[in-house]
């Protein structure tokens, strides 16, 4: 009728303490809050310890000395807490926006925004394809902010509009969508492996 | 040199990673490799900044025992208690698989999904059909939920399914291929803002 | 009529939910065209061919994705594809250890490191399928989730970067995700791939679908319940679609509901 497991009601515990906040604010939820932040924060650090951090020192013992200068690198964001020397942190975020970026340059520009264009020049031979187009153009033309919207620029931002408001109802249809099969989720967990009311 | 260095090494880095891709001399592709090997040992040692920073935070509130100490000091327990656990028994031994799949998943996956009770009663509230662009936003998302449920099929017929798989496909599509392009653009010009050294904001500057 | 204390509706909403799975109606479920095109693209792949998993999600994923990800890896290990499981996203290798848990006991005569294999997470972001396209080994530090040497296992020795990939597909919650994938493997390398997304996800991936860069798309609990049964193999995401029918009625009555009173309020006051 109920699971035996331990773990399990751990599990179901966490589970419905988190759902009594949707009623009133609680000492209980609180308590599975808690715990939740602590135990997110340290699994960020054990699975980068385990699967990167570790690894990686094991190779400076093995000889690859100069891995040590991005282990400094990444070391100086902790600086920040020192007042005097909280400076240096800029060099830690420096070196990581500057990958990032470049990272965004290189690689961005084709298939993110080449191809959906070129992907947007359908020939204009049925509705659905005289739509795409005049879609992505017109919602295009609802952001031009620095050209006044009147005229035909008027008309073309206020279909624009229309195809966003589509776009974002089918985007709320979807969240919600989203957030229910989150739901549903827990629970399945809840009445198939604590409570074994369904199969 | 405070303002600087840390303007050189985003630049340097950077263009290391962007001429490596567009031109290829063998050592700027061996250099990028091992930008991007630093970069990686950077980004896996950024993780305990969330571990110090509730440490820092929640310790106080502790000491100084203000309202909710007990929760801070649970928040700190909870953290070094796992991460101790984890570290001592590994990845692969079953108390951590225990510690993860019933405490780590149903914590996280909970928290995610209390939202659809918020969801649910802020449509309720708030989703009021006053102008012509609530009204289809409204429609396209009823559409949507409906096809995308086997009820609507069942009861109302396959067009509703049509209709979802079509506003999906096409002005959907177009809606966000639109905020897609300027994104990206958007995304491009402040990279290169940030590499050239315009966007200094995350340094705590003002920008020009 | 508009004003029904949220509590009440939280009660509904959790009623209904419970009913659906205690009582469930078995309403049929239509398999949408681009799921089958994921699928088929899969099917199609021949026998030794290698296909990479990006675990690229959290917890609030599991339900929409996990069964996918559980269909797609029985789907390969019936068709003999082998898989590689990697992620870029912090709880992947432990997300490809759930599948295999529960995958693993219905395939004995499959071997971990020869058929498939849990590279687990590996920092950097997009950085990480940068390095991978080159040298995967390298990218991972040769060392995989349970701790062993990559160089070691069978399986890598033919497949050394994601170059040697004949298919990827992203399992995704969010950023990063499918548009480094793109941008990284499928786009430069032109390996076809395809995607599971959370629900909330969708329209902002449909542009991808459309653009040819992705094949096809596995859309939330919906799609993973049509590809559990595209596999033969219904599961926890098609038991959860009646339940999903059921709330989404609860949430469009309310909204409706409230927009009477609304309406109604309107007519009133003229």
């Amino acid at each position: 009728m109920v699971t035996s497991d331990p773990w399990l009601w751990v599990a179901a515990f966490f589970t419905i303490s988190l759902y009594t906040v949707a009623f009133k604010d609680n000492p209980v939820y609180r308590f599975s809050e808690s715990v939740y932040i602590g135990v997110a924060a340290g699994y960020m650090v054990t699975a980068n310890w385990f699967n990167w951090i570790k690894p990686n020192l094991e190779l400076i013992g093995k000889g690859r000395y100069l891995l040590i200068v991005p282990f400094i690198l990444g070391l100086l964001i902790y600086t920040r807490y020192i007042k005097s020397i909280s400076w240096m942190s800029r060099i830690a975020i420096a070196f990581n926006l500057g990958v990032g970026s470049g990272l965004i340059l290189s690689k961005d520009f084709k298939p993110l925004f080449v191809t959906q264009i070129i992907s947007t020049f359908r020939p204009l031979n049925n509705f659905n394809n005289i739509l795409l187009v005049l879609g992505v153009i017109t919602s295009l033309v609802y952001f031009l902010f620095t050209i006044e919207q009147k005229g035909v620029i008027g008309y073309g931002a206020r279909v624009g509009r229309w195809v966003m408001m589509l776009a974002l109802g089918a985007a709320f249809g979807s969240t919600v969508m989203a957030r229910v099969s989150l739901f549903l989720g827990r629970v399945q967990f809840l009445m198939t492996e604590w409570l074994f009311l369904v199969k | 040199m405070r303002k600087e260095l840390p303007l050189a090494i985003t630049f340097i880095s950077g263009i290391i990673v962007v001429l490596a891709n567009f031109l290829a001399p063998t050592w700027f592709v061996e250099a990028n490799k091992e930008v991007t090997l630093w970069f990686q040992i950077t980004s896996a040692l950024f993780c305990a900044l969330g571990v110090v920073n509730l440490t820092r935070i929640h310790s106080k509130r502790v000491s100084q025992q203000r309202e909710g100490w007990i929760f801070s000091a649970l928040i700190i327990a909870s953290m070094f208690l796992f991460m101790g656990i984890s570290l001592v028994v590994g990845q692969q031994h079953q108390l951590y698989k225990n510690m993860y799949n019933n405490m780590n998943v149903p914590l996280n996956a909970t928290m995610y999904s209390i939202l659809v009770f918020y969801i649910a009663s802020a449509a309720y509230r708030a989703f009021r059909v006053r102008t012509f662009e609530a009204t289809i936003l409204l429609v396209a998302a009823a559409i949507v939920m409906l096809g995308k449920a086997p009820i609507g099929e069942a009861v109302l017929g396959s067009w509703v399914a049509e209709w979802t798989t079509w506003i999906l496909d096409i002005p959907n599509t177009a809606g966000m291929r639109g905020i897609q392009l300027g994104a990206t653009l958007g995304g491009i010009a402040m990279a290169l803002r940030v590499l050239i050294g315009i966007e200094r904001a995350h340094f705590g500057g003002t920008g020009e | 009529m508009g004003n029904v204390d949220r509590r009440i509706i939280y009660v509904v909403m959790i009623l209904v939910v419970v009913y659906a799975f205690v009582k469930p109606m078995g309403l049929p479920i239509t398999i949408s065209q681009h799921t089958k095109n994921a699928y088929n693209a899969i099917d199609s792949l021949p026998a030794g061919s290698t296909l990479v998993i990006g675990f690229d999600f959290s917890a609030g994923g599991i339900p929409e994705l996990e069964p996918a990800a559980k269909a797609i890896f029985y789907q390969c290990m019936k068709n003999n594809v082998k898989i590689v499981m990697m992620g870029m996203w912090v709880m992947a290798g432990d997300m490809a250890e759930r599948v295999l848990t529960e995958m693993e006991p219905l395939f004995p005569n499959k071997t971990y490191g020869v058929d498939y294999v849990n590279i687990g997470y590996k920092p950097g972001n997009a950085l990480l399928l940068e390095r991978a396209v080159d040298d995967i080994i390298g990218a991972a530090l040769d060392i995989d989730h349970r701790g062993n040497k990559m160089s070691t296992l069978p399986i890598f020795q033919e497949f050394k970067s994601l170059k040697d990939a004949d298919f990827w597909v992203c399992l995704s919650t969010g950023n990063p995700g499918v548009p480094d994938w793109i941008k990284i493997v499928g786009d430069p390398l032109k390996i076809p791939g395809t995607t599971d997304v959370v629900s909330v996800s969708i329209p902002e991936n449909m542009p991808f679908v459309q653009s040819g860069q992705l094949t096809g798309i596995i859309q939330g609990m919906r799609g993973a319940s049509e590809y559990e049964l595209l596999v033969n193999r219904p599961g926890r995401a098609v038991a959860g679609m009646d339940a999903q029918s059921l709330s989404h009625v609860v949430i469009l009555l309310f909204i409706a509901l409230g927009n009477i009173s609304f309406l109604m309020g309107k007519k009133k006051t003229g």
